[in-house]
């Protein structure tokens, strides 16, 4: 060690460093080891990494160290997922078991499932019935409800302000008690297509109102969300408002609002089982009365599995059908 | 183009096959079952209509609100082949001279609110009283009931002051809610039910302890239990079941006289004899009575 001296400066070593410290190798061993109640198999790899990560860190070979550590790493944080996911549906099948099968006698009776069959299919053709035609309906009464909300101008200042009214009042009211007032309330008007209504078509007309408002409001934030040159340069090509309206805008808008229009389309199937509460035997209603006679509630989990059975394949079709849209839109530019 | 055009027309079809499709009345409500009268075994003399006008020509239309075991025993009204009311209404049938009853699911506190309509008369354990009277129209009394304490096996509720005490649900509009609001008075606010099923899923559940509700249906229940829930007390109300006709119906005496006559002649009997008693697994009369 030299130095070269300076003019009066102190001398100080600068041209060499204290000898380095071992780099810092995570090796993941004490991780690992606590892995093994999380899943054994593929704990015991993370484990024989890290031990050869700390032998290569005793060794210095701080490269190989790193390659096993990092092995190390990916299988500890893999035994993890694995582990939580066994563990939390053993945990569920557990308790389906516990109790002397109380969970399965309760809820999971096939026997019952499979009598009560017929009727619950019945009553679930009324809801599928129910939500097919209120959908159609929906879907166009809320675009008519959205162009509305969305005209220019002072003249369309009232149409505008109803609307909104109308919107905001159907948000606000819980879709039962539409239901309930105006299957009941209705007909007691006496006004003369109402009074005789068929219970089906004034349910129907009920949902149609409830949904309508949201799914307005998701026309609207489609609408809105296509970039106001677009009609802005159809305006300049000399199109018509109605016309920029039909042919550029609302296309493009109705494209890209299709997830949240199956998202309400779903809590619409759902939504049809109020019903029950006017006394139509639709498929929860009819669950509910063979639970009562039999003293058990597995029809409800059969009409819980239609349920399921008809949504689950929907939103998997759709899902495909935006993409493969996507893809169309993009390669067009 | 195309496609969006092919895929409105087949939505169109759709919408117009459910929409017409529909027109028999809507499936808002059961039809009646294809044999005429079940496993009912009819007592009374076919009659003759008179002038009796029917909601629907050819059928008694009987409205009731489901499940009922003992008055209505089915899950369904397609399905259900017998029971004390069921049968009750088989007969009038009979005396009218019809062959058809059909049966009709109302939601009950709609029917008691004089709020259902198109049906020739409702058989659904409903309790005459003078405020039901000002909006609906009553039968003559065709069966008299106490209301009933059910609980789950191992409960007591002997006196008064347990009755106070207990959690209790009830099922809305009925006198069984009345009773306990304004006579027993319980401590803590009762939970209110929209129908049977319900409140009797809660009290197995143990959401609550006790259910007040006409002792022969809460019998009904207590059989359908299997012995996990039992009726341990009942409250001495007098009341007694009357028919519901739309108010106004011009076919109130005709139809009161014929079920006058079943009070009279002991079919009412019969029929309590075969579809009730087997429920009640004894006397209801052996039920100790609790004083409020």
């Amino acid at each position: 060690m030299t130095s070269v001296p300076t003019t009066g400066i102190t001398e100080t070593s600068t041209t060499t460093t204290p000898p380095r410290a071992a780099p810092h190798v995570r090796t993941y061993l004490a991780p690992s080891i606590v892995s093994l109640i999380f899943f054994f198999p593929t704990a015991i790899p993370a484990i024989v990494s890290a031990v050869k990560a700390r032998r290569y860190v005793r060794e210095e070979n701080t490269r190989q160290a790193r390659i096993h550590g990092d092995a190390a790493r990916q299988w500890f944080w893999m035994t993890i997922g694995i582990g939580l996911t066994v563990w939390f549906c053993l945990f569920a099948v557990m308790t389906i078991f516990l109790n002397d099968k109380a969970v399965q006698r309760v809820f999971l009776n096939w026997g019952v499932i499979s009598d009560s069959f017929p009727g619950i299919r019945k009553g679930f053709w009324l809801n599928v019935k129910l939500f097919m035609v209120a959908e159609v309906l929906v879907l166009i009464w809320s675009l008519f409800v959205a162009i509305m909300r969305g005209l220019p101008g002072k003249a369309a200042a009232p149409i505008r302000f109803l609307v909104i009214a109308y919107i905001d009042l159907f948000r606000a009211l819980p879709a039962v008690i539409v239901i309930y007032m105006i299957v009941f309330g209705l007909p007691l008007t006496g006004l003369p297509i109402v009074e005789n209504a068929p219970v089906f078509w004034l349910a129907v007309l009920a949902l149609t109102l409830v949904y309508g408002a949201y799914v307005a409001e998701v026309y609207r934030s489609g609408i809105e969300s296509v970039h106001w040159s677009q009609s802005a340069s159809s305006r300049s090509l000399g199109l018509s408002y109605s016309e920029t309206m039909r042919f550029v805008v609302v296309p493009q808008a109705v494209r890209r609002i299709i997830p949240p229009l199956l998202n309400d389309f779903i809590s619409l199937q759902k939504d049809t089982a109020l019903v029950g509460f006017v006394g139509v035997l639709d498929a929860f209603n009819r669950a509910r009365i063979v639970a009562a006679n039999r003293f058990n509630l597995s029809a409800v989990t059969g009409v819980a599995i239609a349920y399921i059975v008809i949504t689950v394949p929907l939103a998997i079709v759709v899902d495909h059908l935006v993409k493969r849209d996507q893809k169309k839109m993009r390669a067009n530019g | 183009m195309r496609k969006i055009a092919t895929g409105l027309l087949a939505f169109g079809l759709v919408f117009t096959a459910v929409a017409c499709g529909d027109d028999s009345g809507g499936s808002a409500s059961g039809t009646g079952g294809g044999g005429s009268f079940g496993d009912c075994t009819v007592t009374a003399t076919k009659g003759t209509l008179g002038d009796v006008k029917l909601a629907h020509d050819g059928e008694l239309t009987v409205a009731t609100n489901l499940p009922a075991p003992g008055f209505w025993n089915g899950d369904d009204p397609d399905s259900v082949k017998s029971g004390y009311e069921y049968c009750m209404a088989a007969d009038i049938a009979t005396a009218l001279g019809l062959d058809k009853v059909k049966v009709v699911q109302v939601s009950f506190d709609a029917l008691v609110a004089g709020q259902t309509s198109d049906f020739d008369i409702a058989l659904s354990q409903v309790t005459i009283t003078d405020e039901r009277k000002k909006v609906v129209d009553f039968s003559v009394p065709y069966f008299s009931s106490d209301q009933g304490v059910l609980v789950n096996k191992g409960t007591t509720i002997s006196n008064i002051d347990e009755a106070k005490k207990a959690k209790w649900g009830v099922q809305a509009s009925t006198t069984g809610q009345q009773y306990l609001t304004d006579v027993v008075k319980p401590d803590s606010e009762p939970s209110v039910y929209q129908d049977t099923p319900s409140m009797f899923a809660a009290l197995t559940a143990k959401q609550i302890d006790a259910v007040m509700l006409d002792t022969s249906i809460v019998l009904g229940q207590a059989a359908q239990s299997n012995g996990a829930q039992v009726v341990v007390a009942q409250f001495k109300t007098g009341e007694e079941y009357g028919g519901i006709y739309q108010k106004g119906s011009p076919n109130e005496d005709a139809i009161n006289k014929i079920i006058q006559g079943f009070a009279d002649d002991g079919t009412l009997k019969a029929l309590s004899g075969e579809y009730l008693v087997p429920q009640f697994h004894g006397d209801p009369n052996s039920i100790p009575y609790i004083t409020p």
